[in-house]
């Protein structure tokens, strides 16, 4: 598929959609201002998609919620270790460091995983009307190459080229940087350019 | 000494000394033949187990192709297919979600074709450090074939 810059540019719009709903649901179960936004969307090869976070040794925080319905597809969220522990910093706020267990970061991590998959979704089927189901969410900590791959081969990408909508979420006016990675299978991305009459 | 990373779907080969490196294998196999006799190491970073349409673009992305390929290419830089030993690492399933199993374990379908189209050729697997639910990152050392293993939590380990 030959992506141009029409096709990046709606989906930097889809993502901007997706990530303004997912800031207003945050900021509802934060009960404090949340902000997202996606200042760019990425195309990247193959090789180069590991590289993201610096390298694909870099631990990090992954959150995986896979796409089911009239399109497949995965979303997965990484944070650095240290994005992640401001995220849930300011999630879990009155608690002190040492009081917040791996089982509070862990729930914490699935419900914004939750959320930001889910309105991004939403977002998506009402642009398109399709409509797309997120599983529940699960996480891992590890490498980041090892967590992009595994997106990658279960989604069977066949083209050598994939999607990275960068999602900057902002909390109490401290930006905390993530990484979205929408990874729709290739029939699932044209299906998207159809229904949006832009042919791929 | 020569250090190449070979990325997703790619190949790499190398003769005498260096090493081959594969940074942060999920569900992907790397998959190392070696000719002790020549010092020659030959490593591929495999994505998927077979290719779903006829794509020759890309062989080595794929488990059942890319196999074939590398051992075609290493004979070509003078292996002889008799001496060639293989090892494989990765093939892990990096989260779960209960109801799609079938759907994820898609490193474990990697490591089977892997195993299977070893099998076929007839190249013996003289190590593996597969499956599980880690990262792996390998260093294949050509002067004596040596493949050693990273994972986070969990120290080296050699094959």
């Amino acid at each position: 598929m030959n992506l141009d810059s029409i096709h990046l540019d709606i989906l930097k719009e889809l993502g901007n959609i997706g990530a303004g709903n997912a800031a207003t649901s945050l900021s509802q179960l934060l009960n404090q201002r949340v902000d997202m936004s996606v200042p760019e969307v990425k195309l990247l090869k193959l090789r180069d998609a590991p590289y993201i976070l610096g390298g694909p040794e870099i631990p990090v925080i992954g959150v995986t919620v896979l796409i089911e319905g009239d399109g497949e597809g995965q979303i997965l969220l990484l944070f650095a270790s240290d994005s992640a522990e401001r995220l849930i910093r300011n999630i879990v706020a009155g608690f002190s460091p040492g009081d917040i267990s791996n089982e509070i970061r862990d729930s914490v991590l699935l419900e914004v995983g939750n959320i930001v998959g889910s309105t991004f979704l939403n977002a998506l089927s009402s642009f398109i009307n399709l409509k797309l189901i997120p599983t529940v969410p699960a996480s891992t900590y590890d490498m980041v190459g090892a967590l992009i791959d595994n997106a990658l081969a279960i989604e069977m990408a066949e083209d050598d080229i994939i999607i990275i909508i960068v999602t900057d979420f902002t909390v109490k006016g401290e930006t905390i940087e993530g990484y979205m990675i929408f990874v729709p299978k290739p029939e699932f991305l044209s299906k998207i350019f159809n229904a949006l009459g832009v042919s791929s | 000494m020569d250090r190449v990373v070979v990325g997703i779907g790619e190949w790499s080969v190398l003769k005498l000394n260096g090493v081959l490196v594969c940074l942060g294998l999920g569900s992907c196999v790397g998959v190392a033949l070696y000719d002790s006799s020549k010092k020659m190491g030959g490593l591929a970073h495999i994505l998927l187990p077979r290719p779903q349409v006829s794509d020759n673009s890309n062989p080595t992305k794929f488990a059942s192709t890319g196999i074939p390929f590398l051992l075609e290419e290493m004979i070509r830089l003078g292996a002889s297919k008799s001496s060639l030993l293989a090892k494989i690492a990765g093939g892990s399933q990096m989260f779960s979600i209960k109801g799609r199993e079938d759907k994820i374990n898609i490193g474990a379908r990697n490591v089977e074709v892997a195993k299977d189209t070893l099998k076929d050729l007839g190249i013996p697997i003289v190590g593996e450090d597969t499956g599980g639910s880690m990262g792996r990152t390998i260093e294949f050392y050509v002067s004596d074939g040596t493949v050693k293993i990273k994972a986070i939590g969990r120290g080296e380990r050699k094959i």
